[in-house]
């Protein structure tokens, strides 16, 4: 079978945001023997269910709905005759002297082996389910993760449930709490084991507030009734300081559906098994500022990397992941990242960094990307090289809800061992905040914490 | 007339089916769930136990160490996963020692083979997981594990092939004795009945015990075999003096991640303590590590639900067997039912007193599983014995095993997808279930009907994303393989839908005519 092995220069996995992005920029950057495998059956990735509006504001200057922007990138590539191969899974990967080798699985072209010069992981995320909350209680049906509900109204014209509870204030959550509403549902209130919504404050408003759906904060469900259908769930309140539930608070509230919107986890499951390291902080590869991952020429972007807020920056982040891997063509010997290269490290309130690691020579602006722990007012970001601050930035605000980017000079930072971003402020008292959010919806971000 | 009714689609029913197809007569198995393994069969610690546990000279020794034998050879025949990975008793203190021993003797006596103490090195050689406080353990290396629904349904398929028929949705109701010596059982068709249900009733299982099932139909068999596992007491106290108290004990799991798959290989109990059985730590023949059961006797016969204080429990007791455990890595929890009879705690076999040609196979709680090919064999031959019954020439034993692409070559998977496209479409991207390996579920001699028998079926949406992509998917191919729409597809029991309908069933917007719109 090697013998006959398809080859060809960039490999992205993934036609979401983050993989037509990368695409394009890699034919843009030269590189022509490019494919997409996307596993599902049309482009776009999440984007495709996600009908509401306010994406692509920074990227294209207008407010779209979700299927439009994928539309746009998919043209994109089209335009520029990149090959895209629908309902195409990558399920192994294993690297290679002379690269990359996937075993490809698809209708239209069967089983294939391919041998990549580079990899463009861009797989996104999944949605955390009520086996790993280790909710307790019986197994009915009507219990859906917020994004195959979604999937199920807006892509297949089917109401999950009538009586809906929901658990996790993600943004996903948050607009199909709005989509169901809207649709004669009655949403009977939306908990959050937190103090802190993930929610973008803005998508609060508009999706709970407008539509008098309740948000309950340090709740959580703790029991499921019913074995065919969903009949109730147990709800208790959550001791702010233990994060556990309090015995003897449970009330019982009839429903018949109940979604869970208790974050998403990248899927790293294909990097894992081809040996690409890990960040258990970001739960996506560990990369340097090109987005290469541990393995020389694999690539990472967008959700599979971290949890984005913001569409727009995802199709950023493919961008330049798309950039790098076509310069890796151009000089395979670029070093993967060594033991020797700079070390981005998460500092006070911040609860990871991407990337994790710096090249012997960043070049140009480096944007750091990362998430703070908690609500933070008049904030200042510190950026520090071996415990020597480089570099503040102001906030007049920072919420988990929102991704955090800080651009600086890759030369304040080269040759240092490591560079750590923290925040120093104060703690806002978190149930009151108002982040002042003129960020558009998004769909591609919704990060609970356990 | 029917030779023979089976009331149940267990493991107990399903081997006594299989076993009668080979014999000249007329079976049929009626089952009040939607799918074979409904009950107690479908989640239970998935073990063949090796016959060292059963007090000897009981039937539960008998039949274990019997059942035991067949499993290799009925994997193979009726291709279903088992694998004889071992098992061991694992002493954390020299004060248990002595309780190794003495499992040991009981093994011997029951006629177990190769039964041994170890110690270190061998011990940790074999479990390097294993925690360091384990001094010694009883290694039994004819333990196995087995997916209990794979062989309920591999004996079930077996079966439905070599002519036994099968009626799913239907409760037994009641069973009389009529004046001819045969049998007549009342029958409720529950998908009818539910169709019937207003809303107002409550949803779930309860429904089919607590609104009193109307019958809607009888049967009539000259023989009857009550393998109905949590209702067998009920049934039995029908027609005989001699009264069967069935005990549900619910025993609750978590299935940890396919990543943690290698870290024991072989089932791993511990010596029982006064403060209880202790519970296990599995691999399972999907990879996968279990571990439980907790055992909590249950007032009703489907309560099926997980406590949190249970997991807890079971959490604790396995940290003695594996101090770090993943619990982050949990993908999901269940309990199962134990079918125990408390008051005669061995099983219940034989045609019951007073009830010639009704035979019992109740209080089958552990090891009812290993045990049931064994009774079945002997159940076969005696029916058919007493029916007069010839074996069939043309009976096929063999079933060919389902196909799993997971487990196939790149070659077999190159072959399969070149010529037909819907091995080269992958549905379930966790398990890496394609869609042909749907269809074939949907098709098989027992098509399965809902999305949990597809899962149970072929792994789609038993992995770590649950479901979260692919139910969809399996849905519109429920619909499309059974003309239903998809958001009538049903997770498994009547009532169970996976939607309340078509969007805008909700909202009582006026109808506009577009004719009359473009008219204007």
């Amino acid at each position: 079978m090697s013998k006959h092995m398809k080859q060809i220069d960039i490999a992205v996995i993934g036609g979401g945001a983050a993989g037509l992005a990368a695409a394009t920029a890699t034919y843009d950057s030269g590189v022509s023997n490019v494919v997409v495998f996307d596993r599902e059956e049309a482009p776009g990735g999440i984007l495709k269910q996600c009908i509401h509006n306010g994406f692509g504001l920074h990227r294209f200057k207008e407010e779209l709905t979700g299927p439009e922007y994928a539309a746009r990138e998919f043209a994109a590539l089209t335009q520029r005759g990149i090959a895209y191969v629908p309902e195409a899974t990558v399920f192994q990967m294993e690297s290679v002297s002379e690269g990359t080798r996937l075993s490809v699985l698809s209708p239209i072209n069967g089983f294939e082996q391919v041998l990549a010069h580079a990899v463009v992981l861009a797989m996104g995320s999944r949605e955390r389910t009520r086996g790993a909350l280790r909710i307790p209680g019986t197994r009915p049906a009507g219990i859906y993760t917020a994004g195959a509900a979604q999937h199920l109204i807006n892509l297949q014209g089917i109401m999950p449930g009538k009586e809906v509870v929901m658990l996790g204030s993600g943004d996903i959550g948050l607009i199909v709490a709005r989509r169901l509403a809207y649709e004669g549902a009655h949403v009977k209130a939306v908990f959050n084991r937190s103090h802190i919504s993930s929610g973008l404050r803005r998508n609060i408003v508009q999706c709970l507030d407008d539509y008098g759906i309740p948000l309950k904060l340090l709740h959580t469900v703790t029991s499921i009734y019913g074995s065919r259908r969903l009949e109730a769930v147990g709800v208790s309140e959550v001791d702010k300081a233990t994060k556990r539930a309090i015995p003897g608070t449970e009330q019982i509230i009839p429903c018949d559906t109940l979604l869970l919107a208790v974050g998403l986890i990248p899927e790293n499951d294909l990097a894992r098994q081809a040996g690409v390291t890990l960040d258990p902080k970001s739960h996506g590869a560990l990369v340097d500022e090109r987005y290469q991952t541990s393995l020389p020429g694999v690539f990472s972007c967008g959700n599979v990397l971290h949890i984005h807020d913001l569409v727009d920056f995802v199709s950023e982040e493919g961008e330049a992941a798309g950039r790098a891997a076509a310069a890796y063509l151009g000089a395979p010997s670029s070093d993967a990242p060594a033991a020797d290269t700079t070390e981005v490290l998460p500092g006070a309130g911040v609860s990871y960094v991407v990337p994790q690691r710096l090249s012997a020579q960043p070049n140009g602006k480096i944007p750091l990307r990362f998430r703070v722990r908690d609500v933070y007012r008049d904030l200042t970001i510190c950026v520090s090289a071996d415990g020597r601050e480089v570099k503040r930035f102001r906030r007049a605000v920072a919420v988990p809800a929102e991704m955090q980017t800080v651009r600086l000079d890759g030369a304040l930072l080269a040759g240092a061992r490591t560079v750590e971003v923290s925040v120093n402020a104060q703690h806002e008292p978190a149930v009151q905040h108002d982040a002042p959010s003129k960020q558009p919806a998004s769909c591609a971000k919704d990060q609970e914490v356990r | 007339m029917l030779d023979v009714c089976i009331i149940g689609a267990g493991i107990a029913g399903c081997a006594c089916a299989r076993e009668l197809a080979a014999y000249d007569l007329d079976v049929m198995v009626v089952e009040a769930g939607y799918d074979v393994s409904c009950g107690t069969t479908r989640a239970n610690s998935g073990i063949v136990h090796a016959g060292y546990d059963p007090q000897p000279d009981t039937l539960k020794a008998r039949y274990n160490v019997l059942g035991s034998r067949l499993y290799p050879q009925l994997a193979q025949e009726l291709g279903f996963s088992y694998s004889q990975c071992g098992s061991m008793v694992v002493a954390f203190s020299d004060e248990e020692r002595p309780a190794l021993e003495q499992l040991l003797k009981r093994g011997n006596a029951n006629g177990v083979e190769g039964l041994r103490i170890i110690e270190d090195p061998e011990l940790h050689q074999r479990e390097p997981n294993l925690s360091p406080a384990a001094v010694a353990a009883l290694w039994v290396p004819t333990g196995g594990i087995v997916n209990p629904y794979g062989a309920c349904l591999a004996f079930a398929e077996n079966a439905a092939t070599n002519g036994v028929a099968f009626r799913f949705n239907t409760y037994v109701e009641s069973v009389r004795p009529l004046e001819d010596g045969t049998w007549e059982l009342s029958l409720c068709d529950l998908l009818a009945q539910d169709a019937n249900a207003s809303s107002k009733q409550p949803a779930g299982a309860d429904r089919i015990v607590g609104q009193q099932p109307t019958p809607t139909d009888t049967v009539q068999a000259r023989i009857v075999i009550n393998a109905a596992g949590l209702e067998s007491g009920r049934l039995n106290n029908q027609v005989s003096p001699h009264r069967i108290k069935i005990t549900p004990r619910a025993g609750e799991y978590l299935l940890l991640d396919k990543a943690w798959g290698g870290a024991f290989t072989s089932t791993i109990f511990q010596v029982p303590t006064k403060a209880g059985k202790g519970v296990l730590v599995t691999p399972t023949t999907g990879s996968n590590v279990l571990i439980g059961p907790d055992a909590i006797a249950r007032d009703t016969a489907r309560e099926l639900q997980t406590t949190g204080e249970g997991l807890a429990g079971v959490l604790e007791h396995a940290r003695r067997t594996w101090e770090h455990i993943p619990v982050q890595d949990a993908i999901t929890n269940f309990a199962g039912l134990r079918s125990s009879c408390l008051e005669e705690p061995d099983f219940h076999l034989g045609e019951a007193l007073d009830a010639p040609g009704f035979y019992n196979i109740a209080g089958f709680d552990s090891p009812g599983l290993t045990s049931a090919p064994a009774v079945a064999q002997e159940y076969a031959a005696r029916i058919a014995d007493q029916l007069h019954a010839q074996k069939r020439p043309d009976f096929n034993p063999h079933r060919p095993a389902p196909l799993f692409f997971s487990q196939l070559t790149d070659e077999e998977r190159a072959r399969l997808a070149e010529k037909d496209p819907a091995w080269g479409r992958l549905i379930c991207r966790c398990e890496l279930v394609t869609e042909a390996q749907i269809l074939a579920a949907l098709r098989s001699p027992l098509p399965a009907t809902t999305t949990d028998a597809v899962k149970w079926r072929t792994r789609a949406g038993m992995g770590r994303c649950q479901a979260g992509f692919c139910l969809p998917l399996v849905a519109e191919l429920i619909a499309r393989e059974t003309g239903c729409e998809p958001w009538q597809v049903r997770k498994g029991w009547p009532g169970s839908e996976l939607a309340v309908g078509l969007r805008g069933c909700l909202t009582d917007l006026p109808e506009v005519s577009m004719g009359e719109e473009a008219a204007r």
